[in-house]
């Protein structure tokens, strides 16, 4: 009888094919004696089957003596025992069992875990013969089934601290809104208060402007001359009360109008300024002269123009008498921002006085000698903070005062 | 009293309204004006309702002057009702009024409003724009037919 026969197998047959069985098993006598293992069992346990056959179980398999926490040998005599008594199949819990590295490896234990289960092989008699210890090698189960509780620990604290996050967000977001809608209110409120103030207070000065001059011209012949001028100082002080009121707006305006920031050229800005200022130029017979190159700021252009056209208004206005004024404008690039000059040979200002002059309705001369409400400055200065930018004075060389403002150079990039 | 040649001055301030009647008298408009004091007013003169049902006395007028602040309804309103009304649409109406605020003009505009002056504070001023404003409008400018 040959091997190859299907028939019968030969007497060692069976051991040939335990040996070979795809799983790791091992046949214990009832005394716990190695009697026979697979294949499968010695690549798993990392041992040699002339060298655990015949021993003891726990002779073999002694516990990690540096893992103090392991259980393993203990679990599985308690399991071995459930099965030497009872005579029945017994499942153990997935165990950590460290193998002993053989020497020619570096020696020492590898971290393992086991899903093992110990079966009884009974006779005829059901006396017990055998027990066939059965493990698998779940190690790698236990890796990722650890790395993925630990991911969940890590996603578990994540997502809280996410909803932190979010409730403290949401609460931001709530004042924010809160504040937004308040600053809302006001605007509302300061568009409102400054439409009444363009209606309202206009139509006063109208009736006392109107009234005075329709009785100085329609009975300039009843009037005395001194009732004449009286009506002459109605119609002025209403005319500086329009003034007031125009400026007073401009200058709300200035504070509540979008602002939409764009590469602008300087120079068109000086230019347009200048044009809108040509009367008074004319008037004055002054000299106004832009000096090297003008760059490209980063500005809202009414803004900017507006300013520009306040400090022009201001150095063609406060000049010595007789002398007729002389202006000179040109660009200072600082950095990344470029200021403009503008340089008078007017009266100039006190050094004690310079901080004062860019506050609203600060004045320094009577209105007789230069007209005015104080506000031109003021408008600046707002427009300038508006923009990102800034404005500042100091004396001139030469008597007069030089007013810089500065914006943010427009880089090609911006244009 | 000739119908096609009158203004309606819609105005509720009577002081301004004395100093654009003494501007017209001294511009030597002949144009008979004729003044409602609040909105709703306007809007019934325009329609020829209740008091202004009698189109003779109370002609439909080539030229509105309309104020923007007003009682009742506002300049706006008016104007709004006016371009929505069939027999009104082509209506000559100038804002003659103190705002200067942009969004007024705006909004003026967008209503179809013909022109939007500002109210001078100086009566030279005042004089100045009614004169340009007659010889404009009543004058040199060819006005659409109007029914009614």
């Amino acid at each position: 009888m040959s091997p190859g026969n299907s028939n019968a197998l030969a007497p060692n047959a069976f051991r040939l094919l335990f040996e070979a069985a795809p799983d790791a098993y091992v046949a214990l006598s009832p005394d716990l004696t190695i009697l026979a293992v697979t294949d499968a069992y010695l690549r798993a346990s990392m041992t040699q089957r002339e060298k655990i056959l015949g021993r003891g179980l726990f002779e073999v398999f002694p516990d990690n003596p540096d893992d103090p926490a392991t259980e393993g040998t203990r679990n599985l005599r308690a399991s071995l025992v459930q099965v030497l008594q009872h005579r029945k199949p017994d499942a153990m819990p997935v165990q950590k069992y460290d193998i002993r590295r053989p020497e020619a490896e570096g020696g020492g234990f590898e971290e393992r875990f086991w899903s093992p289960v110990n079966s009884p092989v009974l006779d005829a008699h059901g006396e017990l013969l055998y027990i066939i210890h059965r493990v698998e090698d779940v190690t790698e189960f236990m890796r990722l089934k650890r790395e993925g509780g630990e991911h969940q620990k890590l996603t578990a604290e994540l997502q809280e601290l996410t909803d932190k996050i979010e409730a403290e967000v949401y609460l931001r977001s709530r004042e924010v809104a809160e504040a937004s809608r308040k600053l809302k209110e006001a605007n509302a409120e300061l568009e409102s208060f400054s439409y009444t103030i363009s209606h309202d207070l206009r139509a006063p000065l109208r009736g006392m402007q109107g009234f005075a001059d329709a009785l100085k011209v329609d009975f300039a012949a009843q009037l005395p001359e001194e009732a004449q001028r009286y009506c002459t100082r109605i119609g002025a002080a209403a005319q500086r009360m329009e003034q007031l009121v125009d400026d007073l707006l401009a200058y709300s305006r200035m504070s509540r109008e979008e602002v939409q920031i764009k590469p602008v050229q300087l120079e068109a800005v000086v230019d347009q300024a200048m044009q809108f200022l040509a009367a008074e130029i004319t008037d004055g017979k002054a000299r106004v002269q832009k000096q090297g190159a003008f760059a490209a700021v980063l500005a809202h252009r009414p803004m900017l123009i507006q300013a520009l056209q306040n400090l022009l208004s201001n150095a063609l206005k406060f000049t010595s008498s007789g002398v007729a004024p002389d202006i000179g404008l040109h660009a200072e690039e600082r950095g990344d921002r470029v200021r403009l000059w503008v340089e008078d040979n007017g009266i100039g200002i006190a050094p004690e006085y310079q901080s004062r002059v860019f506050n609203v309705f600060e004045r320094l001369h009577g209105s007789d000698v230069y007209p005015g409400t104080g506000i031109g400055l003021a408008i600046v200065r707002r427009a300038m903070e508006r923009m990102g930018g800034a404005s500042g004075m100091e004396s001139g060389r030469s008597g007069g005062s030089r007013f810089w403002i500065e914006l943010p150079l427009a880089t090609l990039k911006h244009s | 009293m000739t119908r096609d040649h009158c203004i309606l001055l819609v105005e509720d301030n009577a002081d301004d309204a004395l100093l654009i009647e003494r501007a017209i008298r001294k511009a030597n408009l002949i144009t008979p004006l004729h003044r409602v004091e609040d909105g709703e007013a306007a809007c019934n003169y325009l329609m020829g309702a209740g008091a202004y049902a009698d189109r003779i006395k109370h002609p439909l007028p080539t030229l509105v002057l309309l104020d923007l602040k007003l009682p009742k309804r506002s300049g706006l309103e008016v104007l709004r009702w006016v371009r929505s009304t069939p027999a009104l649409t082509k209506l000559v109406i100038v804002m003659l009024t103190s705002s200067k605020e942009h969004r007024d003009v705006e909004e003026a505009y967008a209503l179809g409003v013909n022109s939007y002056l500002v109210k001078p504070i100086a009566p030279a001023q005042m004089l100045e724009l009614i004169k340009s404003l007659g010889l404009y409008w009543l004058t040199h400018n060819e006005p659409p037919a109007t029914s009614l």
